[in-house]
């Protein structure tokens, strides 16, 4: 409780939700049509030096003793006979001087009845009958305060401190207070009247309105005086009943909390008393309430005629049902304000007296919000000082946390409606909402926070999120500048190979193919092989390399096959490839276009595409070509040609010629081949396979290679039939000749740049 | 015909190298034309050649051997299924079929054709007693072979004399075979460039013997 005495009375999240409270909007509290800062100040000032006598005290306590409770709620007690009027002489100074001086503050109760009369009518209350705390509050104590928390307005109580009690921001003379609120309630009144909300009530005689703004401004005064009296008549009324000592004042630890944090703090109690802006309202007729729609619980809240002549500010129109104060029932008594009862072993001092006889204490680390302790400025970091203003409060009277430049900085960015509170205009909580006054905070629910709503995402939707974000391009500029600086040399290399190349292929045959070596070659010896079959045999040709490869690899399709031709040796084509079969139907016409009797179907066939690749070889090793086969040319059986009767069995082919474009054919014809039938096997290949095809050779699984230009010009020349392969030598050599200078070229450009680059590396270091 | 053939193919040749100059639409065009007519072509291939030559056409005409094409067209048609989501786990059936069978095949031809060929094939002679040449060879064949498995190990010995100098040795053999790896590499590469520049000379060949005519 202490702790949240304390703490900062920031709106929503130091006060409970606590449901709007009734004496809100009843008359009791609903002040006349003037302003209520005013009349509550000047209230308080008048009351501010006025002693109180101990008799009158009594005498107002007794009377409310004597008073009986009603046996029945529902039919309206006889009123009572209104008291002898006091003369004023005899009322005290304090009494005299609640008079009202103006005529706009006169209620139509106060010129019939007096303050003292409220006094006066409590005979009989002898200073024995009276609760302990009440002695105390007649006693040596101080009897300012004493009549300031007995006091039923109120804002009265908040001018009863001690002048010099209170701090020096605090200590404000009367003129000072006028100057300050008059101004501002005829400069505001639009401004609330947009903003604040108005609840009816009831209208007065003169057609003046009340507006329930002027009892939001009253709250934070009203709302933690208010409730010991309330006790307090609570305590009158069950004296009737019960003993005196069952009524006892709530110990801290049984008031609950949401009734704790009601407690003004500190600063609440020492700001001043109404912000200026808050004093004005819209002018909002009030419908006078009917008295038979008045409920049972507002009307036992209404005031006696005792109450009411102590109340100079009640309306006129408001006319309480003249009923007697009646004690409530112990039963009726809600437990809430049970527990409130002051206690004999406790002093039943209203807390908020006791709370202005402590001293303000700072606000401790741990009472302090998570939210605002991240405000305050980190160790070591100078705390950058607000500027003061005169005549406004002291930032060394404040607290800690308040002394945070960044607090009215940040804090007016929280979303708070603007038009349920206005925000401070000066001093340190400028531009915060909500702080002062607390009674809006007290009766109205709190409105939540309206942060924007967190969505849970999971990590598909964060990504969505990383996919949906802008995008900015990479600066590629660097890399356009590599790019534009390698353009002329590669330009340049392109136009010096392509130069080399087209000037090599003007050079006449004749000069091509001279200095190529023949014996000893991998040539020489896949001619061997081919010269080692005997006549009339038939090899088997896969033509496995497409279109993209038949620049290269047609040069030694076309020699082999022009030395199988014209070994009169019988050719069947097929192929692993689906392009395979329009390759050898190519290579097959131009190499049999004018050979003697070697006809199709009987010298050469094109067997065409052999699917499956891995198993479609396997299964032409066990099985070889199956009867239903038909060939490319003339889909016909195959087993109806004369060649065909010489595949029956696959193992009387002597040689299988494998045209590889590409490593994976080669590797199927080994391993699902080779090793399952014991037959020759040769490869033509690329000069990018032979590297990979030249294992199988040396590991005898080949009998013969020849691979690349290189080797089909060999091969031409073997067979003393030159042809393209032998006119592009020479274009080949230049060829590779240029890509040799520009790839040792381009080596000592690397080594010359890096060498230069290692001294400017070491002279920047 | 074959002058519109000659024709076509010197354009197409040209749009390719117009690429020397960047990316352009001639180029990608020339690209589209190409992907297009071998997908074509593919498509073409394997519903004449393969479904009616070797399936639909015996299925129809041998009838006695009627289970043999019925029982390949049920894995074919449930292969097609694989592409409803619902219905796919009806092709599992066929795709448990090729992969058993290439992976039987592969295994088998690896190991038999490939694996304990090559390995035998470094089992030569280190005998002086032979040509000199030979044995040359030999030698670089068995160094190379096993540096180059050595280049591939990833342990040491610690804490012995005869370890750490086992690791020495094995070490300076290791970058021998990383040095014999390092030239298979080179020579993998001067053959592919050797290949792209007669498939580039092919080209240059074309077009000035077949469509322009001035190289005999």
């Amino acid at each position: 409780v202490e702790g949240s005495e304390s703490a900062p009375p920031i709106r929503g999240l130091t006060l409970p939700a606590k449901p709007a409270s009734p004496q809100t909007s009843s008359p009791e509290e609903t002040p006349e049509k003037e302003p209520a800062g005013k009349n509550s100040q000047e209230k308080g000032e008048q009351t501010e030096n006025i002693p109180v006598t101990r008799e009158k005290i009594e005498d107002w306590l007794t009377k409310l003793r004597e008073s009986p409770p009603v046996e029945d709620e529902s039919v309206a007690p006889p009123l009572e006979p209104a008291p002898p009027t006091v003369p004023k002489q005899d009322l005290p100074n304090w009494v005299q001087s609640i008079e009202p001086q103006d005529s706009e503050f006169t209620s139509p109760g106060a010129d019939e009845e007096s303050v003292s009369d409220a006094n006066d009518r409590a005979p009989g209350a002898s200073s024995q009958d009276k609760p302990d705390w009440l002695k105390e509050l007649t006693g040596e104590a101080d009897l300012d305060r004493s009549v300031s928390s007995t006091d039923q307005h109120p804002t009265s109580d908040r001018f009863q401190m001690r002048q010099e009690e209170l701090p020096g921001w605090l200590r404000v003379t009367p003129e000072e207070t006028d100057v300050s609120t008059k101004p501002s309630l005829e400069g505001n009144k639009q401004e609330l009247a947009s903003t604040s909300p108005v609840i009816t009530s009831p209208e007065t005689e003169t057609g003046d309105t009340v507006h329930i703004e002027e009892t939001r401004q009253l709250e934070p005064e009203a709302k933690p005086t208010e409730e010991p009296p309330l006790a307090e008549q609570d305590m009158g009324r069950s004296e009737a009943e019960s003993e005196p000592p069952s009524l006892e004042p709530a110990r801290a630890e049984e008031i609950p909390p949401w009734i704790a944090q009601l407690k003004p703090t500190q600063d609440l109690l020492s700001a001043p008393l109404l912000p200026p802006q808050a004093t004005e309202q819209p002018q909002v007729p009030l419908e006078p309430a009917n008295v038979d729609e008045i409920p049972p619980w507002i009307a036992q809240l209404e005031p006696t005629e005792d109450q009411t002549s102590a109340l100079p500010l009640l309306p006129q129109a408001i006319e309480p049902p003249q009923v007697p104060l009646e004690p409530a029932r112990a039963d009726e008594i809600p437990p809430w304000i049970a527990q409130l009862k002051p206690t004999q072993d406790r002093p039943s001092v209203p807390p908020q007296i006791t709370q202005r006889q402590q001293p303000i204490e700072p606000t401790r680390a741990e009472e302090i919000p998570s939210w605002i302790a991240e405000l305050k400025p980190a160790d070591g970091q100078p705390v950058e000082q607000a500027p003061e203003i005169e005549g406004e409060v002291q930032i060394d009277e404040l607290a800690d946390w308040l002394r945070s430049p960044q607090l009215g900085t940040i804090i007016p960015t929280m979303p708070f409606d603007p038009n349920v509170e206005a925000a401070e205009r000066s001093g340190p909580l400028a531009n915060l909402r909500g702080v002062l006054p607390l009674a809006t905070g007290i009766a109205e629910p709190h409105p939540a926070l309206q942060f924007p709503p967190i969505e849970k995402k999971d990590g598909a939707h964060i990504f969505e999120d990383i996919l949906a974000e802008t995008q900015t391009p990479i600066q590629r500029s660097s890399r356009q500048r590599v790019r534009q600086g390698l353009l002329p040399t590669r330009l340049m290399i392109h136009a010096v190979l392509g130069l080399a190349i087209i000037l090599a292929l003007f050079i006449p045959p004749g000069f091509s193919g001279i200095l190529l070596p023949i014996s000893g070659t991998p040539a020489a010896e896949f001619y061997d092989t081919i010269e080692s079959l005997p006549g009339n045999s038939t090899v088997l040709v896969s033509f496995d390399y497409d279109p993209s490869l038949s620049g290269e690899m047609d040069l030694v399709s076309f020699a082999i096959l022009r030395h199988l031709v014209q070994r009169r040796i019988n050719v069947v084509a097929l192929s692993t490839f689906e392009t395979g079969p329009m390759i050898a139907r190519r290579v097959l016409a131009q190499v049999t276009n004018g050979a003697n009797n070697y006809r199709y179907g009987t010298n050469f066939l094109n067997a065409g595409f052999v699917p499956g690749h891995e198993s479609g070889l396997a299964q032409l090793a066990t099985v070889g070509f199956s009867p239903t086969s038909l060939d490319f040319d003339q889909n016909q059986l195959i087993s109806r040609y004369p060649i065909g009767a010489n595949l029956k069995n696959i193992k009387n082919v002597p040689l299988v010629i494998e045209l590889a474009g590409a490593e994976e054919p080669l590797r199927s014809w080994i391993e699902q081949f080779e090793t399952r039938v014991n037959i020759r096997m040769a490869v033509a290949s690329s000069a990018a396979v032979e590297p990979k095809a030249r294992t199988y050779r040396d590991a005898n699984q080949l009998t013969a290679l020849v691979s690349g230009p290189t080797g089909a010009a060999q091969y031409e020349i073997l067979t003393k039939q030159p042809g393209e392969a032998v006119r592009r030598s020479l274009a080949q050599s230049a060829g590779q000749i240029v890509l040799m200078m520009v790839v040792i070229a381009g080596n000592l450009a690397f080594w010359i740049s890096r060498s230069m680059e290692k001294p400017n590396r070491s002279s920047a270091t | 015909m074959d002058v519109l053939g000659i024709w076509v193919g010197a354009i197409l040749t040209l749009l390719v190298f117009s690429y020397l100059l960047g990316d352009n639409p001639l180029f990608r065009l020339a690209q589209a034309i190409f992907v297009g007519v071998a997908i074509g072509y593919g498509l073409n291939v394997a519903v004449f050649l393969v479904l009616l030559r070797r399936l639909f056409v015996p299925l129809a005409e041998q009838s006695q051997y009627w289970l043999v094409y019925f029982i390949p067209l049920i894995l074919g048609l449930l292969l097609l299924l694989k592409s409803h989501k619902a219905w796919a786990p009806l092709g599992n059936v066929s795709i448990a079929f090729l992969f058993g069978v290439g992976a039987a095949l592969a295994i088998g031809g690896a190991s038999s054709g490939l694996l304990v060929q090559q390995v035998s094939a470094t089992a030569v002679s280190l005998s002086p007693f032979q040509d000199f040449g030979t044995f040359v060879g030999n030698c670089l064949l068995v160094l190379g072979t096993i540096g180059s498995l050595l280049s591939f190990r990833f342990v040491t010995v610690q804490n012995r004399s005869v370890g750490q100098t086992f690791d020495r040795v094995v070490r300076a053999w290791s970058r021998l075979g990383r040095g014999f790896i390092l030239v298979a590499f080179g020579a993998i590469f001067a053959d592919t460039a050797v290949s792209r520049v007669s498939i580039l000379i092919s080209r240059f060949y074309f077009l000035l013997h077949d469509w322009l005519a001035i190289v005999r």
